[in-house]
């Protein structure tokens, strides 16, 4: 008699999203082109000069023309290097804020003593450390790594910390009751429960790895996006910039989407999972 | 002529002394409060629980029913005391047992059927034996088709079922039950009381049952064990002599009346101290 009311709320929840998704599909595109127009407008009203603020036909040239490979400005090498930055940093950062989130997790007195010291830590500006670290680590790819793993490092332990220790009582208590070993309760129960807190955190970090790959370009460096940023700067390429700001967005979003993607895999069940679409 | 076996059955079950299965002598439970002050959540407890037996503890919130049942469990150390499982100490989780608590506890990310064998997993059985298994205690729960939903695909009650075939996966011959149907509207509630007596009627556990309820506690067991709060005590043990199988209509004979009332003075009473 109830499974009906299963079937019948599963159909109800698709049609529910087809009606939702169609507006998106058409009001997204319409957006875009409202802001270009907009954009576009601004300039001829205000006779704003192109060094200010280029026009969205003048950007995407530069967009296209860093796109060939032959222009002298094309931004592979740039791409490659900071993609390379910003993943391995991210990995390294996440994994180990994610093994000392399991260290401090399991041994209290670790947790107790560290504590204090990860507060205070985090409430400095991370991205203040830069300077710093390109004297230690110097010009190359060497400084960005470290400054993105410093600021990944930080929100993943955090989270990870919240999230090995959420475990509900009852849960915990049916695998106790069981006798199951440490390995099983943390296998079986501890890992998966922490798993929404874990992407929360990287989710976070993303956005912050990219952000630090950057200044650290910005700061020394011979290739890389923040570094062609820069260089444009210098001889007030404004819409070569804008150029460089479009691939950033278009790298943040694909990684994002990736992101996305492994969280929906691996975190469909919780709550806060199916709340948000 | 099924209908006078069970009968039969069932009355043999009643009227023989049953060998306990779980002995309780004079449990005490005392906690350190955070603030530094100690409550007495068990005073001098005496249980004995005989085997297959349905045991209700019934009492007021705080008077210690949890705290008595995760002792028997193995799952808190008490203060002083004894407690004896088929004659031997409990001394930590024994696989005798099987836990329902009020809330499902499920694991989200586990279909229904993973669920329900998680205890195999653990107790490390054979797996497609344990698939068999599993299948059958969804078809027992009246769930047997819902094995490849997941647990948020189900309703508050279907959930608790799903629990209840969890627990009896690994074949406990204890089943602890601690407000299993407090979170269920009255209605669920009833078919769930029907259904665990069908269950315990077939399958033949020791039940130990937590309720606020003095309907339910009535409806379902052998006896109750009426507790007192602050400090937590038994006030009386009371042995229902009502007959089996009972359907609902039970409720409505001037036998449960009368056993209803005095449980209630009795609880009445508890409290008002
Ligand atoms: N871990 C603990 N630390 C301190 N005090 C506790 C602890 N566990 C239980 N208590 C106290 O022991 C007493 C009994 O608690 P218990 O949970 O066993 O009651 P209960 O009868 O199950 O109540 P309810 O019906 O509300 O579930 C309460 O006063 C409670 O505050
Ligand atoms: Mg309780």
């Amino acid at each position: 008699m109830e499974k009906p009311l299963v079937v019948t709320t599963q159909k109800k929840s698709t049609d529910m999203k087809l009606r939702r998704m169609r507006p998106d599909y058409f009001l997204i595109p319409a957006v875009f082109v409202a802001f270009i127009v907009v954009w576009d407008l601004f300039i001829t009203f205000f006779d704003i000069r192109s060094v200010i603020l280029p026009r969205p036909l003048a950007v995407w040239q530069n967009f296209i023309s860093g796109l060939n490979p032959e222009s002298p400005l094309n931004y592979y090498a740039h791409i490659l290097s900071t993609l390379y930055e910003v993943l391995s940093g991210y990995v390294i950062g996440a994994i180990v804020g994610i093994i000392l989130a399991l260290m401090l997790s399991q041994i209290p007195l670790l947790e107790r003593v560290f504590k204090p010291f990860i507060v205070a830590f985090q409430s400095i500006p991370k991205i203040a450390i830069a300077p710093l670290i390109i004297i230690w680590f110097g010009f190359g790819a060497g400084s960005k790594i470290a400054l993105v793993i410093l600021i990944v490092f930080f929100p993943v332990l955090v989270n990870g910390l919240s999230g090995f220790k959420s475990v509900e009582p009852e849960r915990l208590a049916v695998m106790r009751s069981l006798g199951a070993s440490q390995w099983k309760i943390f296998s079986k129960l501890v890992l998966p429960g922490s798993l929404p807190f874990l992407f929360a955190g990287l989710e976070v970090a993303l956005v912050q790895a990219m952000t630090a790959a950057i200044v650290a370009e910005f700061l020394a460096g011979r290739q890389g996006l923040g570094v062609l940023i820069i260089q444009m700067e210098q001889v007030l390429n404004t819409g070569g910039i804008f150029g460089v700001l479009t691939v950033l967005a278009i790298l943040g979003w694909l990684l994002t989407m990736i992101l996305n993607l492994i969280r929906k895999k691996l975190v469909f069940w919780s709550d806060a999972e199916r709340s948000r679409k | 002529m099924t209908t006078y076996a069970l009968n039969s059955n069932v009355l043999e079950k009643t009227l023989s002394v049953r060998e306990p299965i779980i002995e309780v002598r004079n449990l005490d439970q005392r906690f350190k409060t955070t603030s530094g002050s100690t409550v007495v959540a068990l005073d001098n407890v005496n249980v004995s629980i005989g085997d297959t037996e349905f045991l209700a503890v019934l009492g007021p919130s705080g008077c210690g029913k949890s705290t008595l049942m995760q002792i028997m469990a193995g799952l808190v150390k008490q203060t002083s005391g004894q407690v004896q499982l088929k004659g031997k100490n409990v001394k930590g989780p024994n696989r005798d047992i099987g836990i329902v608590f009020q809330r499902p506890a499920l694991f989200p990310w586990r279909l229904v059927v993973d669920n329900v064998m998680l205890s195999a997993e653990v107790l490390g059985m054979e797996r497609s034996q344990a698939k068999v298994r599993a299948q059958e205690l969804l078809e027992l729960v009246g769930l047997g088709d819902s094995g490849k939903l997941y647990p948020y695909e189900l309703s508050g009650g279907m959930q608790q079922r799903v629990s209840i075939a969890r627990a009896l996966m690994h074949d406990p011959e204890i089943l602890f039950m601690d407000e299993p149907f407090g979170a269920l509207d009255a209605l669920t509630r009833e078919t769930m009381g029907l259904e665990l007596l069908r269950i315990w009627e077939m399958k033949r556990k020791t039940v130990v049952f937590i309720t606020h309820s003095v309907t339910e506690a009535l409806f379902l067991a052998d006896r109750v064990l009426v507790m007192s709060a602050r400090p937590g005590r038994v006030a009386e043990d009371f042995k229902v002599n009502l007959p089996r199988p009972r359907d609902l209509d039970v409720m409505s004979t001037p036998g449960f009346s009368e056993a209803a009332g005095h449980l209630r003075h009795l609880l009445g009473a508890t409290i008002g101290e």
